[in-house]
């Protein structure tokens, strides 16, 4: 993170916040209702996630009683948080600490990590560290004796897969991606995110990444998704490492049921062609969710 | 029991549980007490070294009895040897003429630049192989097994590695069964050196004239040393476990105090022997020049980073496996004849598991044998190990007009990055001055049989170039993100 970007970042935040003060905004949205995506601006994460969270009927909607959770954050890089290759720590351990207010019985936090040590990536990220203050258990995903053959039912490319039994035990899905560009499949956010519960990835790279990409999505479809857009990743992603890398303060936070149209959001805001990302059209035709958001009841919170 | 033996059983134990938390690559602290151990350290020509010549000088071998974990080892199987068996330990023949043969052959290979054939001898080597290759997977598994979740990836060494490190400790370990310290008196190059020094250990132990030759000590020497006929303790094979000083019951053991070495040895070698051992250490000579000069390879394998020069890194190496062992990228392995007959067992990047992790420098910063220089993180990041070509016509993305980049995701320094293709696909391209080899890309390329991008081992690591520097002059070229609304 360069510091002209971080002060450009700050800068067009607050005009941002200068003028969409006087945006008459959410006009569709009644006071009250329930909508369909949240996008929330702002500095905290915590409180940005609350704000979001009630807009959509508020944590006791997706988290009952007794219920098992799974969180199920992007893990892949072994990076510190200012590179924003992975999920904010802040705000995994914020949803870790819901979850557990609203009586979730058991929280559990994994992601199948890229680079190879997967105790470096839950360390240096500050995830470990966040989860396990809020009480959630982090569990490994990178031992194939663990993961379960699943048929997916409706798969076009990947119609059976070696799956993370943390998925399929859990009683509520919160996929928690953080959105960043990224070199082959033009951007990498909520569904890309998914790519971390099924074991042979490069499986999925030989046989028609975008559609893999969806087929995954139907093993279990998250019941909500939160991107992180704090510190976003607009080129040389995903890593963060890369001479080529460019990373923006978007200090933004979007929360959504629908996996599809939260992606397409997040498509927007990272300025890449929605054509480009195809696992979105391939979605949709899985019946995931909408490319077209003006079908859904969007409230923005800045 | 006297001091010394408890204190001995007390140390050693210690020094063994710490190696053996070194070699489960979860404590990086242990590994580092690695760089005590007097082989590794003598290659390494470290302060180390120099203390545990100055103890032999002293005492004798303190370093047999209290820091060498296969001392250990063996203490345990001949503990349980002279239980079992209900016989005890004879006095063994000197075998000086054999010792000193095996340890200047050894030492001539060392000289000539073939480093693992010491380390095939060396007790911590041949320790470290027996922890990584086959003690450290049998805890995972049973680690594994046991707990509710799994916790680690369980990687075998190549067959012949793992089957090797475990019959050489069994023979060892039988060996000593029977006859106590018996490699350390024959094989052991470290047992040679330090038996050099020991010759002269200024407060070596004597026999009085209070000696009844009742052969209590006799008995319980480890190395079969004692002779109370001739009334000498041959300090060359001593390895100070204090057993004699229990056992004596007339106060017969006494601290010697000069540095003299002792005048009549059971078996003096006399000038045709001397000739005899000039020819042996030529012969090991001509036999290292000869593995050296052996068939080349025809591939270098990429060595760890820090290993410089392939002639040193070879040179140096003992295989003890400590760097595998903690190889967060789990991109290490011992190699078989990659290295040709010039580092059998050497760590060398395979990413048939792994790739090397951008943040980690471990391997460098514990090899003991210095074979390895010590890398800070920030010139880690730029050692080139390897590098990288991309074969266009077997990629996924023109071979099945699929979308793909996983090399270019797991490429820490851009080298390797995605390029507009045709419609909406990228292709990968290489900026080579770029590269550092950790063999990211080659590890996830999801082609196969043969991948689409290849890493090639370089015979000297250099420099690639700064991320940092190449950063400036691409960022004018990109236009930022505009950010002040909610696009949609």
């Amino acid at each position: 993170m360069l510091r002209r970007d971080f002060l450009k970042g700050i800068a067009l935040t607050a005009i941002t916040a200068g003028l969409l003060d006087r945006l008459p905004l959410g006009a569709a949205v009644k006071a009250g209702e329930s909508v369909d995506l949240a996008a929330v601006k702002g500095r905290n994460v915590a409180e940005m996630f609350d704000k979001g969270v009630a807009a959509l009927g508020g944590m006791e909607k997706f988290v009952k009683k007794g219920q098992s959770v799974l969180v199920k954050p992007n893990i892949g890089w072994n990076t510190p948080p200012e590179k924003g290759a992975d999920t904010n720590p802040e705000l995994v351990g914020h949803i870790v600490k819901r979850a557990f207010e609203c009586g979730a019985s058991r929280v559990v936090v994994f992601d199948h990590t890229c680079d190879r040590d997967w105790n470096s990536c839950y360390k240096l990220s500050g995830i470990r560290e966040a989860v396990e203050k809020a009480g959630g258990i982090m569990v490994t995903g990178n031992d194939r004796s663990m993961y379960r053959k699943v048929e997916i039912k409706g798969a076009k490319s990947m119609k059976s897969a070696l799956v993370h039994p943390a998925l399929l035990e859990a009683d509520v899905v919160i996929n928690v991606p953080v959105l960043k560009n990224h070199g082959g499949a033009a951007m990498t956010c909520a569904m890309k995110n998914y790519m971390g519960v099924v074991w042979d990835r490069p499986w999925m790279h030989r046989n028609d990444l975008h559609q893999c990409i969806a087929d995954s999505i139907l093993i279990r479809k998250p019941d909500l998704n939160v991107v992180d857009a704090m510190l976003v990743m607009t080129s040389g992603g995903p890593t963060g490492r890369s001479a080529r890398t460019k990373s923006v303060k978007m200090n933004s936070l979007l929360l959504s049921k629908d996996i599809v149209a939260i992606d397409t959001a997040a498509a927007r805001m990272l300025g890449v062609d929605i054509n480009a990302v195809k696992h979105l059209d391939c979605g949709e035709k899985l019946s995931l969710g909408h490319i077209d958001l003006t079908k859904l009841k969007i409230k923005r919170i800045v | 029991m006297n001091k010394i033996k408890i204190i001995r059983i007390i140390v050693s134990g210690m020094v063994f549980l710490t190696l053996a938390a070194g070699f489960s690559g979860v404590c990086l602290c242990a590994a580092q007490a690695a760089k005590g151990e007097f082989f590794p350290a003598f290659i390494a020509g470290s302060v180390i070294f120099f203390f545990w010549i100055i103890l032999a000088l002293l005492w004798g071998r303190v370093f047999c009895s209290f820091g060498c974990p296969l001392g250990f080892i063996q203490d345990i199987t001949g503990f349980l040897g002279r239980k079992i068996r209900k016989t005890q330990s004879v006095k063994q023949p000197p075998r000086r003429f054999f010792r000193y043969s095996a340890g200047l052959i050894l030492l001539a290979f060392l000289a000539v630049g073939v480093g693992w054939t010491v380390g095939f001898f060396e007790p911590f080597s041949i320790t470290g192989r027996f922890f990584n290759s086959v003690l450290r997977p049998l805890f995972q598994w049973i680690g594994n097994k046991t707990a509710w979740w799994s916790f680690s990836e369980i990687f075998l060494s190549p067959t012949a590695v793992w089957m090797t490190a475990a019959a050489v400790m069994l023979i060892i370990a039988a060996a000593a069964f029977f006859k106590e310290r018996f490699f350390c008196n024959t094989l052991c190059p470290a047992g040679f050196l330090l038996g050099l020094f020991s010759r002269m250990a200024r407060f070596r132990l004597r026999i009085n004239e209070k000696c009844v030759k009742c052969r209590a000590c006799e008995k319980v020497c480890k190395a079969g040393c004692i002779d109370t006929d001739t009334g000498i303790i041959d300090s060359e094979r001593c390895v100070v476990c204090g057993n004699c000083l229990t056992a004596c019951k007339f106060s017969a053991l006494e601290r010697n105090n000069s540095f003299r070495p002792n005048e009549k040895v059971s078996e003096e070698l006399d000038t045709k022997r001397r000739l005899f051992l000039a020819g042996a250490a030529a012969a090991g000579i001509a036999g290292a020049v000869g593995v050296k000069l052996a068939p080349g390879i025809k591939k270098i394998p990429c060595m760890p980073p820090g290993a410089g020069n392939i002639v040193d890194f070879n040179a140096k190496c003992t295989g003890c496996q400590l760097c595998v062992a903690n190889c967060q990228g789990k991109v290490l392995i011992p190699a078989l004849f990659e290295y040709g007959l010039s580092g059998i067992g050497q760590p060398r990047m395979s990413t048939d598991n792994g790739f090397c992790d951008y943040e980690c420098t471990r391997c460098s910063n514990i090899c003991p044998a210095g074979a390895l220089k010590p890398l800070t993180l920030k010139e880690k990041k730029r050692v080139r190990v390897g590098l990288v070509t991309y074969y266009r016509n077997r990629c996924v993305v023109v071979k099945n007009n699929v979308a793909c980049g996983a090399c270019a995701e797991h490429c820490p320094t851009g080298a390797l990055h995605m390029v507009k293709y045709k419609n909406d696909l990228t292709i990968p391209e290489v900026t080579a001055e770029l590269c550092i080899g950790c063999g990211g890309c080659e590890y996830i390329c999801p082609v196969r049989p043969e991948r689409a991008v290849i890493i090639s081992g370089t015979a000297e690591q250099t420099l690639a170039a700064d991320p940092e520097k190449y950063r400036i002059k691409e960022e004018k070229k990109n236009s930022s993100v505009n950010n002040a609304d909610f696009p949609f």
